[in-house]
C-alpha cells in the first residue's frame, strides 16, 4: 500500500498589507507544505497569472487567495478578469478580506469567487482558517489540472 | 437644528379691499327697495284718490237722481193730480151743489200745497234751480184759476145771481195744465240728464278700476323683473361661483355683479377665497419646511451611523495586527524570553482581544438601522430557535434549560430579532447563579399595540437601582472579573427593540430571584422601516 501522496500545490497570495503577508507566510511555513508566492497589488497579480514581465517564469497557481482592497488594480477587478479569462477561470479564487460587508460578499460571489472568507480577528482563528482552506482545497476537493496553457 | 412647529394655526382677520363696493351707476338694493316702496305707496295713494273721486262722483250722481230728481218728478205728478182733483171737485160741486163733492177740491188743495212745498224745497237745492220758475208758474197759474174761477165758482153755488164764466175758467185751467206740462217736461229733461251723469260716473269708476288693475299688474311685473335681474340672477351666479370654490376650485376668482349688497357679498367671498389660498400656501410652506427638517435630521442620523460604522470598521484592522502579532510573539518566542516578558505579552494580547470584542459590539450596535430592507413577517419561534442553536455551546457549558413558549409572528428584521434573542437568552447563561442550573423562559402575550415578550432567567438579577441604566451602552453592574462581557448586550437589545418601534424595560417585580426583561413589538405595520 503506497503512502498517501502529500500533494504540494502552488498558492498565489494577492495581498498588499505586509502584516497580513507575514502572518500568512507564518501560517503556511509552520503548518502547510505548499509553495506560496506573494504579489502585492492587482496589476502584478494579473501579470503573474499571465506570465508577463517580470513573472515570465511564474508557476501556474492551483489556488489564489485574493484580498479585495488592493492598489493599482482592485481585487474585484482582478477577480472579474480572472474569471473572464478562459485560461485562468478554472483556478479557484478565495476572497480573503477583512470586510464583512454584505455587498462585498454578494459581489464577490456574483463575480464567481469560489469562496469568501473574512479574516478572523485573532491569529488563532486565522491559522485555523488557513488550515481549513488548505485542507478543503487540497485534500477534500479535486483541483483541475488546468488547460494546457 | 430646531424644529419649528405651529401648534396653533388660526386664520388672520380677513382683509377687505379699501375701496368701497359701489359700482358706478348701480343702485344698492336698499335704494331700490326704498324707491320701489315709495313709488308703490304713491301709486296706491293715487289709485285710492282716483277711485274715491270716481266713487264720489257716482254717489253724487246717484244721489241727485234718486234723492232729488225722482222725488221732484213724483211731486210733479202729485201736483198734477192735486190740481186735477181740484178741478174735478169744483166741477162736481158746481154740478151737484153737494158739499161732499168739494172734498177732492179741498184734498187737492192740501196736496197741491204739499207738492209745491216739496218741489220748492227740491228746487231750491243746487242742480234743480231751473225748476223754480216752472213751479212758480204752476203755482201762479193755479192761484189765478182758483182766485178767478174756482173760488168764485164755489162761492157762487147756492147763491143765485152770481155767474162765473166757465170759458174763462177753462182757459185758466189750460194755462195751469200748460205750466204743469212745462214742469213735467223740464223734470223729464232733468231726469235724463241725471241718468246720463250716473252712467258717466259709473263708466268713470269702471275706468279707474281697470286702470288700477292694469297698473297693479304692471307694477307686479316690474317688481318681478326687477327682482330677477337685480337679485335672483346675481345671487344664483354668485352661489354658482361659491359652489365651485367649495368643490375645490380655489384658484378661480369670485366676481359678483349686481346691486351693491351682492357685489359686497361677492367681494367678501373673494376675500375669503384668497384667505383660504393664503392659509393653504402657508400650511404647504410649513409642511415643506417640516419635510425639509425631517430630511435634514434623517441625513444627519445616517451620517452619524455611517461614521460609527466606518470608525469601528477601520479600527478593526490595526487592532487585528496588534492582536495577531502579539499572539505570534507568544507562540514563537513564548518560552525564550523571561517570565516578565511573557506577562507583558499576555496583557497586550488580552487588551487587544478585549478591544476587538468592544469594537465588534460597537459595529453591531451601529449596524442596527443601517439595513435598507423593509420589515417582513418574522416567526419569532423560528428566530428564538435559531438564537438557541447559536448559543448551544454556552448553554451546554452551564447546563442551562431553555423554555420557549408560544411565540407570534411579527413584522421585523429577522437578523436583528435573532441578535436580540441571542443577547437576552445569552445573558441568562452568562449571569447565572453559582451552583444553580440556569433556566431561561421566553413567553409572549398579546397587548394593545401588538405583542409583549418576556425573557426570564433565574440568575443573579439586577439591582433595582440600576433600573434603566443597564440599557445604557457600556454600563456594567458587575466587575469584569466576575462576569465577562462588554456591557453592550442590553444596549444593543434596546436599540433593536426601538428600531422595531417597541419598548423595552426591566420587569420591576419578578417572581423570584433573577431578571425579567420585557419588550413590546408592535404589529401595526409602519409604511417603511425607519
Amino acid at each position: 500500500m503506497t503512502a498517501p501522496e502529500v500533494r504540494t500545490i502552488n498558492v498565489l497570495l494577492v495581498e498588499d498589507d505586509p502584516g497580513d503577508v507575514l502572518m500568512t507566510r507564518e501560517a503556511f511555513d509552520e503548518y502547510l507544505h505548499n509553495h506560496l508566492d506573494v504579489v502585492t497589488d492587482g496589476a502584478d497579480a494579473l501579470a503573474y497569472l499571465r506570465r508577463q514581465e517580470p513573472y515570465v517564469d511564474a508557476p501556474r497557481p492551483d489556488l489564489i487567495l485574493l484580498d479585495l482592497n488592493l492598489p493599482r488594480r482592485d481585487g474585484r477587478e482582478v477577480l472579474s478578469e480572472v474569471k473572464d479569462d478562459p485560461a485562468l477561470r478554472h483556478i479557484p479564487v478565495i476572497v480573503l478580506t477583512t470586510s464583512q460587508a454584505e455587498e462585498d460578499v454578494l459581489r464577490s460571489y456574483q463575480l464567481h469567487a469560489n469562496a469568501y472568507v473574512t479574516k478572523p480577528v485573532d491569529f488563532e482563528g486565522f491559522i485555523e482558517a488557513i488550515k481549513q482552506i488548505d485542507h478543503f482545497f487540497v485534500s477534500v476537493v479535486q483541483l483541475p489540472s488546468g488547460p494546457t496553457a | 437644528m430646531t424644529i419649528t412647529e405651529r401648534t396653533d394655526v388660526r386664520p388672520r382677520a380677513l382683509q377687505r379691499s379699501a375701496v368701497p363696493a359701489r359700482r358706478s351707476g348701480r343702485w344698492r338694493l336698499r335704494r331700490w327697495f326704498a324707491v320701489g316702496g315709495t313709488v308703490t305707496a304713491l301709486l296706491l295713494a293715487l289709485a285710492i284718490l282716483m277711485g274715491g273721486l270716481a266713487l264720489d262722483r257716482l254717489t253724487q250722481a246717484r244721489g241727485a237722481l234718486l234723492d232729488r230728481v225722482a222725488p221732484a218728478q213724483e211731486a210733479g205728478q202729485a201736483l198734477s193730480v192735486a190740481l186735477l182733483n181740484q178741478e174735478t171737485g169744483v166741477r162736481g160741486y158746481d154740478l151737484s151743489a153737494r158739499p161732499e163733492f168739494l172734498d177732492p177740491y179741498r184734498g187737492g188743495l192740501a196736496d197741491e200745497q204739499e207738492a209745491l212745498r216739496t218741489l220748492n224745497g227740491l228746487a231750491s237745492t243746487s242742480g234743480l234751480g231751473m225748476l223754480v220758475d216752472d213751479v212758480d208758474r204752476v203755482a201762479r197759474a193755479a192761484q189765478a184759476w182758483r182766485s178767478e174761477y174756482a173760488q168764485p165758482a164755489i162761492d157762487a153755488v147756492g147763491s143765485t145771481g152770481a155767474v162765473v164764466d166757465p170759458v174763462r175758467g177753462r182757459q185758466l185751467f189750460v194755462e195751469v195744465r200748460a205750466a204743469l206740462a212745462v214742469l213735467a217736461g223740464d223734470l223729464r229733461t232733468e231726469q235724463r240728464a241725471a241718468r246720463g251723469r250716473v252712467d258717466d260716473a259709473a263708466a268713470a269708476l269702471l275706468g279707474v278700476g281697470v286702470a288700477i288693475a292694469v297698473g297693479l299688474a304692471a307694477l307686479l311685473a316690474l317688481a318681478a323683473i326687477g327682482l330677477r335681474r337685480g337679485v335672483l340672477r346675481p345671487v344664483s351666479r354668485l352661489a354658482g361661483e361659491v359652489r365651485e370654490v367649495v368643490s375645490g376650485e380655489v384658484t378661480r376668482p369670485v366676481q359678483a355683479e349686481g346691486p351693491g349688497e351682492i357685489t359686497e357679498l361677492g367681494e367678501d367671498v373673494e376675500a375669503m377665497r384668497l384667505h383660504i389660498l393664503r392659509e393653504l400656501a402657508r400650511a404647504q410652506e410649513v409642511n415643506r419646511r417640516l419635510d425639509e427638517q425631517t430630511r435634514e435630521l434623517e441625513r444627519s442620523n445616517r451620517d452619524l451611523e455611517q461614521f460609527a460604522y466606518l470608525a469601528s470598521h477601520d479600527l478593526q484592522e490595526p487592532l487585528r495586527k496588534v492582536s495577531s502579532f502579539c499572539q505570534l510573539l507568544q507562540r514563537r518566542y513564548g518560552g525564550q524570553l523571561d517570565e516578565r516578558a511573557d506577562q507583558y505579552i499576555e496583557f497586550a494580547v488580552d487588551g487587544a482581544s478585549r478591544m476587538q470584542r468592544l469594537i465588534n459590539d460597537l459595529l453591531a450596535f451601529s449596524r442596527v438601522g443601517r439595513s435598507t430592507a423593509g420589515f417582513v413577517p418574522v416567526e419569532l419561534a423560528a428566530v428564538a430557535g435559531a438564537a438557541a442553536a447559536q448559543l448551544e455551546a454556552a448553554r451546554a457549558e452551564v447546563d442551562g434549560e431553555l423554555v420557549i413558549g408560544a411565540l407570534p409572528t411579527v413584522p421585523g428584521d429577522p437578523a436583528l430579532l435573532r441578535q436580540l434573542f441571542v443577547n437576552l437568552v445569552g445573558n441568562g447563561w452568562k449571569f447565572h447563579r453559582a451552583g444553580v442550573a440556569p433556566v431561561v423562559e421566553v413567553t409572549a402575550a398579546a397587548v394593545d399595540e401588538g405583542w409583549e415578550v418576556a425573557v426570564t432567567d433565574n440568575g443573579i438579577g439586577i439591582e433595582p437601582e440600576y433600573g434603566d441604566k443597564v440599557f445604557v451602552i457600556f454600563q456594567r453592574p458587575h466587575g469584569r472579573e466576575v462576569y465577562p462581557g462588554t456591557g453592550i448586550g442590553l444596549a444593543l437589545a434596546k436599540k433593536i427593540v426601538e428600531f422595531h418601534r417597541g419598548r423595552i424595560w426591566l420587569d420591576p417585580a419578578p417572581g423570584g430571584p433573577g431578571t425579567t426583561v420585557r419588550f413590546t413589538l408592535p404589529t401595526a405595520t409602519p409604511e417603511e422601516a425607519p
